[in-house]
């Protein structure tokens, strides 16, 4: 039989926690695109650019995110014991938001219209806030527990939602619909990248003004040339000259908001698999011994 | 009220593992799995180089981020403040990992062995955790506190921290009287008298988890002054 590896953390300073590996990752990926989708189909809603069956897109999404958790949990077979504990946990919490995701978003798919998509967003919200509250709850990790992971994860997600919404519109519902509501579409993708740029941007400061380890902040400052020229300065630069050349949206948008979801994907990759690493061991004092003195502390790794 | 609490004292500590290994035998636990270890801290430059040997695992926090976190109510609180994880409720998604300041908690999902996997190698306890129903597979696990040996003492007229079979297993062996357990809220109790002599402090407190795992790091002036006023009454004498 395969000698089996134990989660086995011995070291002194902050190191990269292996629990919730690229499987975790894939709930807040496909989670977040998922109900940053459902937002975006909501306010295009309105200019008749998502067609309903577009909302089951947007519940595989989420599905596949909660399948990877399901494929990460030691044992499956109790995961309905994951709804136990709303009072406190956000993990419960986002459980039981799942359901009402799936069952508006059920209800927006046979009932089309803005009414039912703009509920249905509004309980994917609510699901996505509850991923962001995941990570600020993680006590152990200093660069989740940061408050300003969750304006992130949100405003992230609003952008890979919009991206995919770039990047099928235009395959699936037609020019001439996304033609319509292209002022829509280039300024909700404009606002909410402009929302990730500040959050982003937020968060760093945060984590560089209250302390984290400095392997965490390296991995965050090696992926920023990626995500702002991926993630931002491209995207906007394709928004832009489909906006002075409309004619080239066929090609333009659906490349812009491939790069902004990818972004957004590779950046939740790093501050779940990259920038995690724990709190480390740390003492405030060295020990007195015997006669002798007592000395500075250490917290290596800070 | 009563909370059970650790303490160490890092100037007697000499870094000797004993600790580490009576938990594994009290708990039988896996290769690589430490609910109770002994960190090697060294700071410095040379020559002027210190070493410390810091005792930790679960550190049984009264606000603790691991039982808030956990979405099945598996880690829980006693009201002696020991924080419990029931095994058959949790799915093993280690979240209370994640949320451990301590890096106290473990999962094993696949058997191993320390000498092996072949049944002639296999020590009894590694048969047992080899089955699917063994209970602490694939969830997450950690120290206990020996609470079941706290309850026994309790049961029986002992005094935790005082008797060894009312007494944590990692405590009992301590060879250098380094690590201490026992009730914070009882004023006359063993710990509340090293803290009230002896200067303290606990690993990450800014966390505000308010862990039970306390360290002693010098004796405080007042308790040396005492030392030394007994001692020149016994010269004097």
């Amino acid at each position: 039989m395969k000698q089996g590896k134990a989660h086995f953390p011995n070291s002194i300073g902050p190191v990269l926690q292996s629990d919730w590996d690229i499987r975790g990752t894939g709930n807040f990926v496909f989670g977040g695109t998922g109900t940053g989708f459902l937002f975006a189909m909501a306010v295009t809603s309105f200019v008749g650019v998502s067609p309903q069956w577009m909302t089951l897109l947007a519940l595989a999404f989420i599905g596949f995110g909660l399948l990877c958790v399901m494929a990460k949990i030691g044992r499956p077979l109790r995961a309905m014991n994951v709804i136990f504990n709303p009072k406190t946990s956000w993990m419960s919490r986002e459980a039981l938001a799942a359901g009402p995701v799936f069952l508006l978003g059920l209800v927006a798919v046979a009932f089309s219209g803005p009414a039912t998509a703009v509920i249905a967003a509004a309980a994917g919200m609510l699901f996505l806030y509850c991923q962001g509250m995941i990570l600020v709850a993680s006590k152990g990790i200093p660069a989740w527990r940061s408050p300003k992971v969750l304006p992130l994860i949100i405003s992230t997600g609003l952008v890979e939602g919009v991206g995919l919404l770039m990047l099928v519109a235009p395959l699936f519902v037609g020019l001439d619909a996304v033609a319509t509501a292209q002022p829509i579409i280039l300024g909700l993708a404009l606002i909410t990248i402009a929302g990730r740029v500040v959050t982003w941007r937020l968060y760093r400061k945060d984590l560089q003004e209250t302390g984290a380890p400095q392997k965490a902040l390296a991995a965050l400052a090696d992926a920023e040339a990626l995500v702002t020229m991926a993630g931002h300065v491209a995207p906007v630069g394709l928004l832009g000259l489909v906006a002075y050349l409309p004619e080239t949206a066929i090609w333009a948008l659906p490349i812009a908001g491939l790069l902004a979801a990818l972004a957004g994907w590779y950046l939740k990759f790093v501050i779940v698999n990259k920038a995690a690493f724990n709190q480390g061991f740390a003492i405030p004092h060295t020990p007195a011994r015997g006669g002798g003195k007592a000395g500075p502390g250490e917290k290596p790794g800070w | 009220m009563t909370r059970w609490v650790f303490v160490a004292d890092l100037n007697r500590c000499v870094g000797c593992q004993t600790c580490t290994a009576a938990c594994k035998h009290a708990n039988a636990t896996a290769p690589g799995v430490m609910w109770r270890k002994v960190l090697d801290i060294e700071t410095g430059e040379f020559p002027d180089v210190r070493r410390a040997f810091v005792p930790t695992g679960c550190h049984h926090c009264s606000d603790p981020p691991c039982m808030h976190v956990c979405p099945t109510t598996a880690t829980k609180q006693r009201a002696d403040g020991i924080v419990t994880v029931d095994y058959d409720l949790c799915i093993g998604c280690m979240y209370c990992s994640v949320a451990c300041p301590y890096q106290a908690r473990y999962k094993v999902s696949i058997p191993n062995y320390a000498y092996g996997d072949t049944q002639r190698r296999q020590m009894n306890n590694e048969r047992k955790r080899d089955t699917d129903n063994y209970e602490r597979k694939a969830v997450a696990q950690k120290c206990t506190f020996c609470s079941d040996k706290i309850d026994y003492g309790l049961e029986n007229g002992l005094t935790p921290g005082v008797d060894p079979d009312a007494t944590p297993a990692c405590v009992n062996s301590c060879i250098a009287g380094a690590l201490h357990m026992g009730d914070i809220e009882d004023p006359d109790s063993n710990v509340s008298k090293m803290l009230a002599e002896n200067e303290t402090f606990r690993m990450h407190e800014e966390l505000g988890t308010n862990p039970g795992f306390y360290y002693i790091w010098d004796r405080k002036e007042e308790a040396d002054a005492e030392t030394e006023d007994d001692d020149t009454l016994e010269a004097a004498q």
